[in-house]
């Protein structure tokens, strides 16, 4: 327990200290939020595009599919916020400053997972928060305290399993020898598919959305839970337990990675 | 300055210096093959049952995406990222020096990194027309020549587009923000997102006036025969314009820039 207590101080003072390390570059910030702002924008874009063709995708409303969105860009913004480092780990390691985490007596994942404060991320939460507020008030959902609170639950869910899916696959680095990792590139390029019901996949797709790579849980089942969604609803309530597993998949994979670390070259 | 020579000899070094880095252009294409995949499921759903969609028919709609895919290969994220570290990391002081312009030699590396990056993309796009039961062929032998030279004016015009925001790298350290800002804009204005005649009408007038149209929708269009030949040739007139305004505006810019830097010093 104290341990616990001591990682989230370390986490929080390493992040004050990254925060203030990234707003030294004001006209950096002024130019990132709004570029990557623009970028999770043209993503509602097309949204709207599409659906002036449609009236549904697979079931789904625009509405709905703008808060399924929503969480993907959310997410994003989350995990870019508190864990923008992830990216950085070949970089790290590959130019030796990886071995100047590890003398320090501090957790080394939370010291790479801060290396960045991804400022940048505010601006998909705050926008895709916008978008899931104007969308909710075309949709026709029963507010409960119980599915308020569950809702609660399954967002903050879907954030753990992005950064868990995130994590893990930054830290096939460690097997890995060049200063880019393609794996983290493409888990990351593949996030787009679930802006979409993953209906509209085929079955193969659609099983390594579900259970390898568990990008649904990120966005498209906990939303469908939400929505009361017969057919995939149910599937939502399993986010929490896909979270645990993705992060803790990822820990340890983190863990296996470090051990066999032998520093730069290695 | 101009003597063709010293360019052919700097594009040869660059094609052979990038055939060499071949593995950081493998992940990106990648990960665009990622988000090609998943836009041809949303687009599938949006043509199945129907015999076309503004005009373009499903074939067709599979050949654009396709022809997207190679645009966006071409002059990528990671080329755009190497010319604004130039300016980032203070080796423009050394490009300034050598008996080149600075502007054209640029081009001529883009150009020869095209053609490599070009060729992979052609092949994975002939592939997977082929797996998807729709070769890519161009509606007839004269559309598709001036198909190649709408596309190699594209290129042009995406340079222009990218090496003016480049510049921007001279207010900001912010490589990152100011590629994003112009994928942004870029991908919504070409018709990587969708065709141009899909988006609500302000925007498609807004896009027909300025170049981005040139750096895909165009080369398409004319590719798939939705031009005629007389206004194949009147876009082809239109790009070329605009690749000479971005040109010259790219070298008041950079004139003005340049002095800048002089002028503080570096």
């Amino acid at each position: 327990m104290r341990r616990i207590a001591r990682a989230i101080d370390l986490y929080c003072t390493l992040f004050r200290a990254g925060l203030r390390a990234k707003l030294n570059y004001r006209a950096d910030v002024l130019v990132m939020v709004p570029s990557f702002l623009l970028i999770q924008a043209i993503g509602y874009v097309f949204l709207w595009v599409v659906f002036r063709q449609l009236p549904t995708i697979a079931g789904w409303s625009m509405h709905e599919l703008v808060c399924v969105y929503a969480m993907i860009s959310i997410t994003e913004g989350i995990v870019g916020v508190f864990g923008e480092g992830l990216w950085a780990l070949s970089w790290l390691k590959f130019h030796g400053a990886f071995d100047a985490l590890l003398m320090r007596p501090v957790s080394p994942l939370l010291q790479v997972l801060l290396t960045s404060v991804g400022l940048h991320g505010f601006g998909p939460i705050l926008l895709g928060s916008v978008m899931i507020a104007r969308s909710l008030e075309h949709i026709t959902i029963d507010w409960t305290p119980g599915r308020i609170a569950m809702a609660v639950a399954l967002f903050l869910s879907a954030a753990i399993a992005r950064l868990g899916t995130m994590l893990a696959a930054s830290a096939t680095a460690f097997w890995i020898e060049t200063p880019f990792n393609p794996t983290i590139n493409i888990v990351h390029s593949s996030s787009y598919f679930a802006r979409f019901p993953l209906t509209i996949y085929g079955q193969a797709l659609n099983f390594a959305l579900t259970f390898l790579v568990p990008w649904g849980f990120v966005s498209y089942y906990p939303v469908a839970w939400v929505f009361g969604k017969a057919d995939v609803g149910w599937i939502g309530l399993f986010t929490p337990l896909v979270a645990v597993a993705a992060f803790g998949f990822a820990a340890w994979l983190f863990r296996r990675g470090l051990a066999r670390y032998e520093s730069a070259g290695g | 300055m101009y003597s063709p020579a010293k360019y052919i000899a700097l594009g040869s070094a660059t094609f052979q210096q990038r055939l060499a880095q071949r593995r950081v252009f493998y992940m990106t294409l990648a990960g665009q093959m990622m988000g090609l995949l998943s836009l041809y499921f949303v687009w599938k759903v949006l043509f199945s049952g129907r015999g076309g969609v503004m005009g373009f028919s499903w074939p067709q709609m599979q050949t654009y995406l396709l022809l997207t895919f190679c645009a966006n290969a071409v002059l990528g994220f990671h080329s755009e990222l190497m010319m604004s570290a130039r300016i980032l990391d203070g080796s423009i002081a050394i490009d300034l020096l050598k008996p080149l312009d600075y502007q054209t030699a640029r081009f001529t590396e883009i150009v020869a990194t095209a053609v490599i990056e070009g060729a992979c993309a052609v092949a994975v796009a002939v592939l997977a027309g082929w797996a998807l039961g729709c070769p890519l062929a161009p509606a007839d032998l004269a559309h598709g020549l001036f198909a190649i030279v709408s596309f190699a004016l594209g290129v042009w015009i995406k340079f222009g587009v990218v090496y003016i925001a480049g510049l921007a790298c001279f207010w900001t350290t912010n490589g990152w923000g100011i590629s994003w800002a112009q994928m942004a804009i870029s991908q919504l204005f070409s018709g990587a997102l969708a065709p141009l005649p899909l988006l609500p009408g302000w925007l498609a007038t807004l896009a027909s006036w300025l170049p981005f149209q040139g750096m895909i929708y165009t080369p398409v269009m004319i590719f798939l025969g939705q031009f005629d030949v007389a206004a194949s040739l009147r876009a082809i007139a239109f790009q070329i314009a605009w690749g000479f305004g971005l040109w010259f505006l790219a070298r008041a810019c950079g004139s003005v820039m340049m002095r800048r830097v002089t002028i503080h010093g570096g």
